[in-house]
């Protein structure tokens, strides 16, 4: 797989899965900008990867973003609803309610989450990305359901949160 | 709900999150990496080490009147299109690299490196970095190299020079290493000043 397939196929589930990590949309689109920017410069090694799209996620996470970033910063507001309208529309008022359901989980949650959800990576896999145990990344997801299960079946009285 | 139905429905929650950042602006901001970096990078290639045992001549088939110069260690052709491949397999020789590339209208200071890649390595003590912005630099840089390719296994690295993006004055500094595990290989590439010393 070429640079650009893998840019277009894997851009947007990165994004996401930094996005939930992170809770800042515009600081995660300069990350993953970034990760992707360094997959490219590497990509003889990165292409080989068995997981280019964990690679991604990993280095924008690690990501040390010093003077690419653009100053301004659009600050997402995860307490709250993300703002549709700031982001060209994020969709239904129960998505975005729920995206800031998810975006409320503690962070070891979040990024639990986010690699099982975006990059479909398995519990081993999670672990080594995030470096922690095995069942540790088990019970963080375990809670993490729960905790959706729990606001789902509240009934979507999800509207009643907005 | 079961556990797959509430993961689907968090997942689907974020389906209109979408990079805005184009394929073109990572790419430009990938050559700005590469040249703060002197673009340097690693390349993983498996089977490294047994490519000294490697003694076969590559037949290298050309579309071209140009010969290639084929050595057990690299090799030079030249395309259609004034393009010039180089690959490497083997770190050796490479006064006769940089005299092949020189008579291929590249001026250039070749040199290979044993050793753990660098983000940073000297310049030789002859040449001189040219003078102009990083963005400059990458940009120029990106005419003259072309995008990094992932070798076949156990083939070395592969480089593509593009001679007539040389602006008159301007000539390059390439380095090739690689790791001491004989794992990892890497390479850079300066924009360095043609002088005699530096590039012939």
């Amino acid at each position: 797989m070429d640079f650009a397939d893998f840019y277009a196929s894997a851009r947007d589930d990165c994004l996401r899965a930094v996005f939930t990590s992170v809770g800042d949309r515009q600081e995660a689109e300069e990350l993953v900008a970034e990760a992707f920017a360094r997959a490219w410069a590497r990509w003889a090694t990165v292409g080989r990867h068995p997981a280019p799209r964990a690679w991604v996620v990993r280095t924008a996470l690690n990501a040390r973003v010093s003077w690419w970033r653009r100053r301004r910063r659009e600050v997402f507001v995860p307490d709250g609803l993300p703002d549709g309208a700031s982001d060209g529309g994020l969709g239904s008022v129960a998505d975005r309610t729920l995206m800031a359901i998810v975006l409320r989980l503690p962070e070891r949650q979040r990024q639990v989450v986010a690699l099982r959800l975006f990059l479909d990576l398995d519990t081993a896999q999670t672990a080594d990305v995030l470096g922690i145990a095995a069942g540790t990344v088990t019970a963080h997801l375990a809670r993490a359901i729960a905790a959706l299960r729990q606001e789902l079946s509240n009934g979507m009285g999800l509207e009643e949160k907005i | 709900m079961n556990d797959n139905e509430v993961l689907t429905a968090a997942r689907d929650s974020f389906s209109e999150v979408c990079m805005r950042t184009s394929l073109e602006q990572t790419v430009r901001r990938g050559r700005a990496l590469r040249a703060r970096r002197r673009r340097y990078r690693a390349a993983a290639l498996a089977g490294a080490a047994a490519l000294a045992a490697v003694t076969a001549v590559t037949v290298v088939k050309l579309s071209t009147p140009a010969s290639p110069v084929t050595l057990d260690a690299w090799t030079v052709t030249v395309g259609p299109d004034h393009t010039v491949t180089v690959t490497v397999r083997q770190l050796s020789d490479a006064a006769g690299l940089q005299q092949t590339l020189r008579a291929d209208g590249i001026p250039a200071q070749v040199a290979f490196q044993p050793g753990t890649p660098s983000d940073s390595p000297p310049l030789p003590a002859e040449c001189r970095n040219v003078a102009m912005s990083d963005e400059a630099n990458a940009e120029l840089q990106g005419k003259i190299l072309g995008p990094p390719a992932a070798t076949p296994f156990g083939q070395g690295i592969a480089l593509t020079l593009y001679p007539r993006a040389i602006p008159h004055g301007i000539g390059i500094y390439l380095a090739i290493q690689s790791g001491s595990n004989s794992h990892d290989w890497g390479w850079g590439l300066d924009l360095v000043q043609a002088t005699q010393a530096c590039t012939g």
